[in-house]
């Protein structure tokens, strides 16, 4: 065919290649006959089949090659601007233009996609096994390799997800190239969000849980249209409820889900970070720390020390007598308490069981969303540990959902965090810069945020057993329905640094091994650990989550849990941290966790009748004794001064506070109540299988001075600063006291204060979120 | 069926290095269920404990509360017990320095209710008590030996009805607490053998600190126990971290039991370690017996020889089978039986020769040997599975053999404590107060009540009467009054001295033993010429105590001054003044 004009007429070849010199493109054979002329081009089968049969033959064009995210695509009409706009779009990539012969083209497509066929309306649309595949679309783009994809189809049989999902979690392509390729594959054009300015009224129109479930975003609209961004297709049933919805049409373009996370984050922060810090104070007023002592409560307590004050001066050693054998008879009733429990968990396996065959019997496919939630601040330094012990746990990535919680101000965190390029089941939320600037409000936030049917909380330090998610899961299904929490246990990785961390380890093996497994058993509340606390999430969010104004807001939500009538289970498996090796951050750790129990009791004791309600009388008195044994520790210097001065001097004072059976009473706690202690921890190392700790754990007594010192300080504080957050430094373990981990100094970088109610603030000292364990 | 947890496999690795534990810590160690065994059911527990502490209250009800076979020095830690309630000022001092605290404070809870003291019920009581838990032990340590009920409850009747048994579990003498214990601590030890469970190395562990408190003697084995377990752990392969955890576990509750008894010593006594050279032995109601001097090896062996037919004959062959067994078997847990029986027989022999006293081979020495054969003829059963039924019937045979053993020697061995006069009492259902028995006991409270109805009768006030509680507590404890007395408890032994030395004004009265040679009153006025010479009268006596009335003044330093009131002999007044002239003159 001769294409004239007004000239010499040329052969179809000969115009092409003028046309091309003209429009400054190469110009390719496409015909395999003329494989050995110059200008030959291979036709890439999957390349050409980045572009639907009916897209090419209307345009007269073909993907022939996909070499460093360019495809070449080869056309006859260089100024076709609409026809190189759509490629373009609907490739994802840059599309580098080749001129050929319009036949040459013609047969390359026919040779792709077959011979020309007559219209079927019966079978509109490519049949499933003509559709092009996924994977087939990936190596032809070059994205990923045939192993990425064989290795990728063979962890779908087991988990059951989907091939993108696989191979995005595991790193083999970006969430880009998937996109490109889900668009490619759906015939959807594809939205790129990351420059847009997106209206928040708009994103509105569609309601946040609906959004976040379907995680759709809109993003734009006009009278009669709502433009959507949609991390997946949306099938027809969901279409029609959402133009029902928002009564307009709704036109569905893809999107990368990170992008419609930030879009529905960036709309609704302001709303979310209002919700975690006053949801639990405006919903259930009665459970939030925020007012430290009711009226009615300070009434008691005034009450109460009047009638000591009148006591002392009318009969000042019967009150001594009465004080000293009430506080000895609550000793006596928590050692023996402790005891029981102890006792008890030695002897028996209360935590629920699950054997490794279990975990591997497990049906990966099954397996629900599972959230983390990652408190970070100014923790820049550990997060590639934290990164590693998470992708480390067995628990298909694609349904995990991690949440690293970031403050506003800690662009240091952030920093490090955008620089390691995490994958997409990693997620950095940013906490909107409020106070009370706490763990717990972090946590609210990331819990509003978090898709997991099951949320858990790790610290950035945090180096939980791998198969710790699968083991709660089973342990989920094996616990009675009303079981929300199942509880890991924490130890350290650090025991053998110092004598401190040799007595810590020993509290936490007595504390996680026995103890908390003989509460469990009891069926009493059980005041949680600050990480590795499982949940449902949506009974976690109908409990209000985290009390933002608590310091121990773990505690706390575990004995709000009980008296819900919820219950929180063991399960055997470990999540190790790093133990406190410095004398005063461990003194500042302590007193926060001490203030915490203390603000814990005053809170669940504003209606003692209802407590002992909610909680049963076996519950009730455990509460008593187990959180509010932390006066206890408030107690112990008054008693080791009293014996000290008695040895020495004989007082008659002394004596005369010390009536019979009161001094029976305390002469019992001294010299068996405080040995049965110190001998419980040896049992928690013994049973925790660390031996060499037996002998440290007879120094204990030492220990319990250094918890005392916390403890008023503690006590001190929940005076003048209820909700401070005494920051603990982590990191210690590995360079040393002197060279922090951490790359910043963290208590000289304290932002600004913590105030709640309008207190003034204090800008040295702020409660801090992260870093807690 | 109840599962246990059985131990891992231990033997080292194949390249000889150690065992380790994980650095961090895990409970890998505690093992995994391997096995099940039969353990008994709370309810057969409830019902063996009911049997037989209601088997020997009764005989003990019977023979010490009816019959008064008294042993003092039972009576004489209720009586501590009794005034660490009642006295006046109440003092847990009471307890006494000398012999293991233990002994006294396992009355502490039956004594707050006085009549349970005062009429001596509080002795069968606590003995039945502690009785019923040995026999429950024992039947779970049978039962943790793979022996089904059956074949355990004959040879737990035979054991619980030895009679040597029956009377320590009657008799409120501390023998049948450390023999429960004991027993306990067996099943502890071969519960841990067979599971690793840490909590029985743990419960062994707190129960020898309360053995070492009631018998001082137990702590021999428990260092002899310790070598066992770093060698025992060493052999298995573990590492040394492991060994030395076992270790400090093992042996923390036993060390700080010493040093808590230590420091009570030398804070309130001022002799940290008085308490290794004293006697316990407060038998008033004996003839006081010089030493024996010339005590040589033979003696001891050919007494031993004779504790081993009337105490302990099963271990005779049971202790050379756990040997063998141990050596052909290579099992740890016979040599640990066989080791613990011949080293407490060793102990009661070297307690004789060094202190040249025949006393410690007394009958009741040699019952931790009979416990330990027991248990060792349970363990033989477990481990030499085909050769049970020999071993059943050999040990009820051999139980039965040594029952009869028992009431043999009970009525003939010459170092006994009232054994005679209790199957005297068993075989005619006779009254035994005032009777003899071996050892030159007169047997029964008689004095001591006559004294006491005497005191309650005529003496009134507080701190009137000076006595050395040591050697008068029958009568401190049956008035029911101990703040009628000023003794050793109230003020301390220094007061106590002072007064001795200057009654006169002090107090109205002065009880003494008559034939104690160690209670300090009758040491500073051992003679009546002594006695005349400080003005003192006799009020009233009786076989064993006599009665003192105590002059206002010192006659030795105001001439002419007259004592007062007239004396009494054998139970009756000798003078019609009987009331002190300084009632009320405590200091």
């Amino acid at each position: 065919m001769a294409i004239g004009g007004g000239g010499e007429p040329v052969d179809d070849a000969t115009f092409y290649r003028r046309l091309a010199r003209h429009a400054g493109l190469e110009f390719v054979i496409l015909d395999e006959e003329a494989e050995a002329d110059l200008g030959f081009a291979e036709v890439n089968p999957l390349a050409a089949r980045l572009l639907t049969e009916e897209l090419c033959r209307h345009f007269n064009m073909l993907p022939i090659a996909y070499r460093d995210s360019v495809v070449t695509v080869a056309a006859c009409d260089p100024f076709d601007e609409l026809a190189i706009e759509l490629a373009t779009t609907l490739m994802a990539s840059e599309v580098e233009l080749v001129l050929a012969e319009p036949d040459d083209v013609d047969h390359a497509i026919t040779r792709t996609f077959g011979p020309l066929r007559p219209p079927n309306f019966e079978d509109l649309g490519p049949a499933p096994s003509e559709a092009p595949r996924l994977g087939d679309l990936l190596v032809a783009g070059g994205v990923a390799t045939d192993e990425q994809i064989d290795a990728a189809l063979r962890e779908q049989r087991r988990d059951g997800l989907r091939l993108g999902e696989v191979l995005l979690h595991s790193g083999a392509i970006g969430e880009p190239d998937l996109i490109a390729a889900l668009a490619e594959q759906l015939q959807m054009p594809v939205l790129d969000l990351r420059d847009g300015q997106i209206d928040a009224d708009v994103v509105k129109r569609i309601p946040e849980p609906i959004a976040r479930e379907l995680r759709i975003a809109p993003i734009a609209e006009d009278e009669t249209t709502l433009y959507v961004a949609v991390a997946d297709v949306l099938s027809t049933g969901q279409l029609e409820q959402l133009e029902a919805h928002t009564d307009s049409e709704i036109v569905a373009s893809l999107a990368a889900p990170s992008l419609i996370d930030e879009i529905l984050e960036a709309a609704y922060s302001g709303e979310h970070i209002d919700l975690a810090i006053n949801d639990l104070r405006e919903r259930l007023p009665e459970s939030s720390a925020a007012v430290v002592v009711t009226p009615g409560q300070k009434a008691f307590l005034v009450g109460i020390g009047l009638a000591t004050a009148i006591g002392f001066v009318l009969a000042p050693r019967a009150t001594a007598v009465v004080l000293v054998g009430l506080a000895s008879l609550f000793y006596l009733s928590t050692s023996f308490y402790k005891f029981r429990l102890v006792y008890k968990a030695l002897g028996h396996p209360y935590e629920v069981q699950t054997s490794d065959a279990e975990v591997d019997a497990l049906d990966e496919r099954g397996l629900p969303v599972y959230s983390i939630l990652v408190p970070l601040y100014k923790e820049a330094g550990v997060v590639p540990a934290l990164v590693a012990a998470i992708e480390g746990l067995s628990y298909p990535k694609a349904q995990l959902d991690v949440l690293l919680l970031c403050e506003e101000d800690d662009e240091e965190t952030m920093h490090a965090i955008d620089a390691m390029a995490l994958p997409p089941h990693f997620r950095l939320i940013v906490v909107p810069d409020s106070q009370p600037k706490t763990k717990p409000k972090a946590c609210n936030y990331g819990l509003m945020l978090a898709r997991g049917e099951v949320t858990v909380i790790f610290d950035a330090e945090d180096r939980p057993d791998a198969d710790q998610l699968k083991k709660v899961i089973l342990a989920f299904s094996k616990s009675k329905p009303n079981v929300t929490c199942v509880q890991a246990k924490l130890n350290y990785y650090n025991p053998d640094q110092n004598l401190l961390t040799r007595w810590f380890t020993t509290e936490y093996s007595m504390w996680f091994e026995l103890l908390l497994p003989g509460l469990d058993a009891d069926g009493a509340p059980i005041p949680l650990g600050g990480t590795s606390n499982h949940f449902i999430t949506s009974r976690l969010r109908e409990l209000g989550a985290w009390d933002p104004y608590n310091v121990t807001e773990d505690a706390d939500l575990g004995i709000r849990l009980h008296r819900a009538g919820y219950r929180t289970a063991m399960v055997d498996s470990t999540t190790l941290e790093e133990a406190n090796s410095d004398l005063g951050n461990w003194i500042r750790q302590r007193s926060r966790w001490i203030k915490g129990y203390l603000q814990t009791y005053l809170v669940h004791m504003r209606n003692p009748p209802q407590l002992l309600r909610q909680s049963g009388f076996k519950g009730f008195m455990s509460f008593q004794l187990l959180v509010g044994g932390t006066f206890i520790f408030l107690l112990n210097p008054i008693f080791w001064l009293l014996t000290t001065l008695f040895f020495f001097t004989h007082a008659g004072f002394i004596q005369a506070m010390f009536p019979t059976f009161v001094f029976y009473l305390a002469a019992s706690m001294l010299f068996v109540g405080n040995f049965v202690f110190l001998y419980l921890n040896v049992a928690g190392s013994i049973q925790r299988g660390l031996f060499g700790l037996a002998k440290y754990a007879l120094l204990t007594p030492l220990y319990w001075g250094l918890m005392s010192v916390a403890a008023w300080k503690g006590a001190g504080q929940l005076v003048v600063k209820p909700f401070y957050w005494e920051k603990t430094e982590h990191g210690l373990h590995t360079s040393g006291h002197a060279e922090p981990a951490a790359p910043q100094p963290r208590r000289a970088a304290a932002p600004a204060p913590v105030q709640a109610e309008g207190r003034a603030s204090d800008p040295e000292r702020t409660p801090q979120p992260a870093g807690r364990s | 069926m109840a599962t246990v947890v059985q131990r891992p496999p231990q033997s080292p690795p194949a390249d000889g290095t150690p065992r380790r534990v994980q650095a961090v810590g895990s409970n890998a160690h505690l093992g995994h269920v391997a096995e099940e065994i039969s353990q008994p059911r709370w309810i057969e527990g409830l019902l063996l404990f009911a049997i037989a502490a209601g088997l020997y209250f009764w005989v003990g009800y019977r023979t010490v509360v009816d019959d008064g076979i008294v042993v003092f020095d039972a009576l004489d830690r209720l009586a501590r017990a009794y005034m660490v309630w009642h006295n006046e000022p109440p003092k847990l001092a009471a307890i006494g320095f000398v012999f293991p605290p233990l002994t006294t404070m396992v009355f502490l809870p039956l004594t707050i209710v006085k009549p349970l003291a005062t009429s001596l019920v509080a002795l069968p009581l606590a003995s039945s008590l502690f009785g019923g838990s040995m026999v429950v032990a024992m039947n779970r340590l049978l039962a943790r030996c793979s022996m089904p009920g059956l074949q355990r409850w004959p040879l737990l009747a035979v054991f619980a009805l030895n009679p040597l048994l029956v009377f320590y579990a009657g008799n409120g003498m501390s023998e049948v607490v450390y023999l429960a214990l004991l027993t306990f601590s067996l099943y502890c030890f071969a519960s841990w053998m067979l599971t690793a469970q840490p909590r029985f190395l743990i419960a062994a562990a707190m129960v020898f600190s309360a053995l070492v408190l009631l018998r001082y003697s137990f702590g021999i084995l428990a260092l002899v126990i310790s070598v066992l377990v770093v060698v025992g752990l060493s052999r298995r392969g573990a590492a040394d971290d492991e060994a030395e955890g076992t270790l400090v576990t093992f042996l923390a509750p036993i060390v700080y039991a010493f040093g808590v008894w230590i420091l009570f010593n030398w804070l309130i006594v001022g002799d940290p370690l008085g308490w290794l050279g004293g006697s316990g032995a407060f038998a008033v109601n004996a003839a006081q017996a010089g030493s024996t001097s010339g005590v040589t090896v033979v003696d001891v062996l050919g007494r031993l020889g004779e504790l081993a037919l009337g105490v302990f004959g099963l271990g005779i062959v049971v202790v050379p089978a756990l040997i063998v067994t141990a050596i052909a078997k290579r099992d740890e847990m016979s040599w640990w039986l066989a080791i613990l029986a011949l080293v407490s027989v060793a102990v009661i022999g070297a307690g004789a020769l060094i202190q040249q006293d025949l006393d410690p081979l007394a009958m009741r020495n040699a019952l931790p040997v009979l416990i330990i054969s027991v248990a060792g003829a349970g363990w033989l059963y477990r481990v030499l599975p085909s050769l049970r039924t020999v071993i059943w019937l050999g040990g009820l045979a051999g139980l039965v053999l040594t029952a009869l053993g028992s009431w043999n020697a009970m009525k003939t061995y010459p170092f006994q404590g009232q054994e005679q006069a209790f199957t005297r009492a068993i075989s005619s259902g006779a009254d035994q107060h005032g009777s003899n028995s071996i050892g030159g006991y007169r047997v029964g409270t008689r004095p001591e009540e006559q004294m006491a109805a005497y005191v309650n009768a005529h003496v009134r006030g507080r701190s009137t009467i000076l006595a050395d509680n040591a050697q008068t507590f029958g009568v401190i404890l049956l008035s029911g009054r101990p703040q009628t007395f000023f003794d050793r408890v109230d003020r301390g032994d220094g007061r106590f001295r002072q007064a001795v030395l200057r009654p006169y004004g002090r107090v109205g009265y002065m009880l003494m033993a008559r034939q104690a040679s160690g209670d300090l009153v009758r040491r500073r006025y051992p003679t009546t010429a002594t006695r005349v010479a400080a003005g003192l009268g006799p009020v009233f006596e009786t076989e064993r105590y006599l009665l003192l009335k105590v002059p206002a003044r010192d006659p030795r330093r105001t001439r002419g001054a007259v004592a007062a009131g007239g004396g009494q002999v054998g139970g009756q007044a000798r003078g019609s003044d009987a009331t002190p002239s300084t009632g009320t003159a405590a200091p």
